[in-house]
């Protein structure tokens, strides 16, 4: 820097100055620009915050609903996983059979549709802890179900007639034998019905081939 | 690297990030400085206080960095604009440069060298004041702020010449009012 670039100087003048420079605010005057300068510093640092929290509500907004979404259409997809209603004929072999072993065809059906209709169990381990946990709960209802038609036919058997699981077939008989003899042919008649139907292949006696013949 | 180290303009910076404590330094360097700026430059309206605050509200509340130059020119800019705003508001007529040579000089009792300074320094921050104001801002931002010759003839938008100049009368004005204090 040379002189042209230089401002003229008094160093008598210079002295007397510096040595007068005293005075300074007060510390009022500081406090209140400086927290008026924190005041600023804070909205500064406070402007990401209604950015951020709404971001952050979309994303768990999003979160929550992607898991809720996947679950309507687990629901909606549960009725398309069970089987297709079976033809005709195959219906009426299934009834043909049920009649033959009336309980247990309808609890056993109901229980390999149920089983049929389960998620695989290693898709469900393959999953992530949501759907984990919503796979579990739906396999304890599952569960839960299967035992229900487990005991369904103790039920089914307890409001059927009686007579045709309770008793042996030749006591059976001469209970009918003793309806006969004791006048009541429309009781006897019922009960012998019921009783071809559920033992066709057993042989009647004499009697009751002769009563039968007779009514 | 800590507060004390940084230079004005990144403390700026990293206020405007909102780092109070870069602010808090920041504020420590000039504090002083901008305080006796304003109070040599108002001497006649005294209101330094009022001004100090406003110089730092508008620094503080700054919409934008200030683009290049120093944090100091920046600073002390603001601080000139306001004082000449407070001048207009309040009528203030300027002091000439005829006006100024005649006043009359109040020569204090000195006992002690102590009271003598002590007067000294309070006559010429009374004859600063009474210095026209083209000459006392030269004078003031040259002393108090420090800034260069380049730096001043920019903020005050005159040419170089002009500026020492109105330094030299400064200078030789006030060296004849205080002539026993020298």
């Amino acid at each position: 820097m040379n002189e042209s670039d230089k401002l003229p100087e008094d160093p008598g003048l210079n002295r007397l100055y510096r040595g007068g420079r005293h005075e300074a605010p007060s510390e009022t005057l500081d406090q209140a620009v400086l927290s008026e300068a924190r005041g600023v510093t804070a909205k500064r640092r406070n402007r990401w915050i209604v950015p951020l929290s709404s971001a952050a509500l979309l994303l768990l907004g999003v979160g929550l609903s992607l898991p809720l979404i996947d679950l309507r259409n687990d629901i909606y997809q549960q009725p398309q996983s069970m089987p297709a209603p079976a033809p005709q004929a195959e219906s009426r072999s299934e009834s043909d059979q049920a009649l033959r072993t009336p309980a247990k065809a309808p609890a056993s059906q109901a229980i390999e549709r149920q089983d049929r209709a389960e998620p695989a169990p290693q898709s469900e381990l393959a999953a992530p802890p949501l759907m984990e946990q919503r796979a579990r709960t739906k396999a304890r209802a599952g569960e839960a179900e299967r035992k229900q038609l487990r005991a369904a036919p103790e039920a089914i058997l307890q409001s059927t007639d009686s007579e045709a699981y309770q008793r042996p077939p030749e006591r059976w008989l001469v209970e009918i034998e003793a309806m006969i003899e004791s006048g009541q042919d429309q009781a006897a008649r019922r009960s012998l019905s019921v009783f071809m139907a559920t033992y066709p292949d057993y042989p009647l006696p004499k009697s009751l081939q002769i009563w039968q013949s007779t009514q | 690297m800590n507060d004390e180290e940084q230079s004005d303009e990144a403390l700026f910076r990293l206020f405007r990030k909102g780092d109070d404590r870069a602010f808090e330094t920041l504020y420590q360097r000039y504090r002083q400085t901008l305080y006796l700026f304003l109070l040599r430059s108002t001497y006649a309206t005294g209101d330094a206080d009022e001004l100090y605050q406003d110089v730092w509200s508008r620094i503080i509340s700054a919409a934008k960095p200030f683009d290049g130059g120093s944090f100091k020119a920046y600073a002390f800019r603001i601080a000139r604009n306001l004082i000449i705003d407070r001048h207009r508001r309040a009528h203030l007529t300027l002091v000439s440069d005829q006006e100024a040579s005649h006043e009359s000089v109040q020569p204090g009792k000195s006992v002690e060298e102590q009271i003598q300074d002590e007067e000294c320094s309070e006559r010429m921050k009374r004859h600063i004041g009474q210095l026209p104001v083209e000459q006392r801002e030269v004078f003031l931002l040259k002393e108090e702020a420090g800034l260069t010759l380049a730096q001043i003839a920019a903020m005050i938008d005159a040419g170089r010449e002009t500026v020492k100049s109105r330094m030299r009368y400064a200078l030789k004005q006030l060296r004849q009012l205080l002539e026993e204090c020298l």
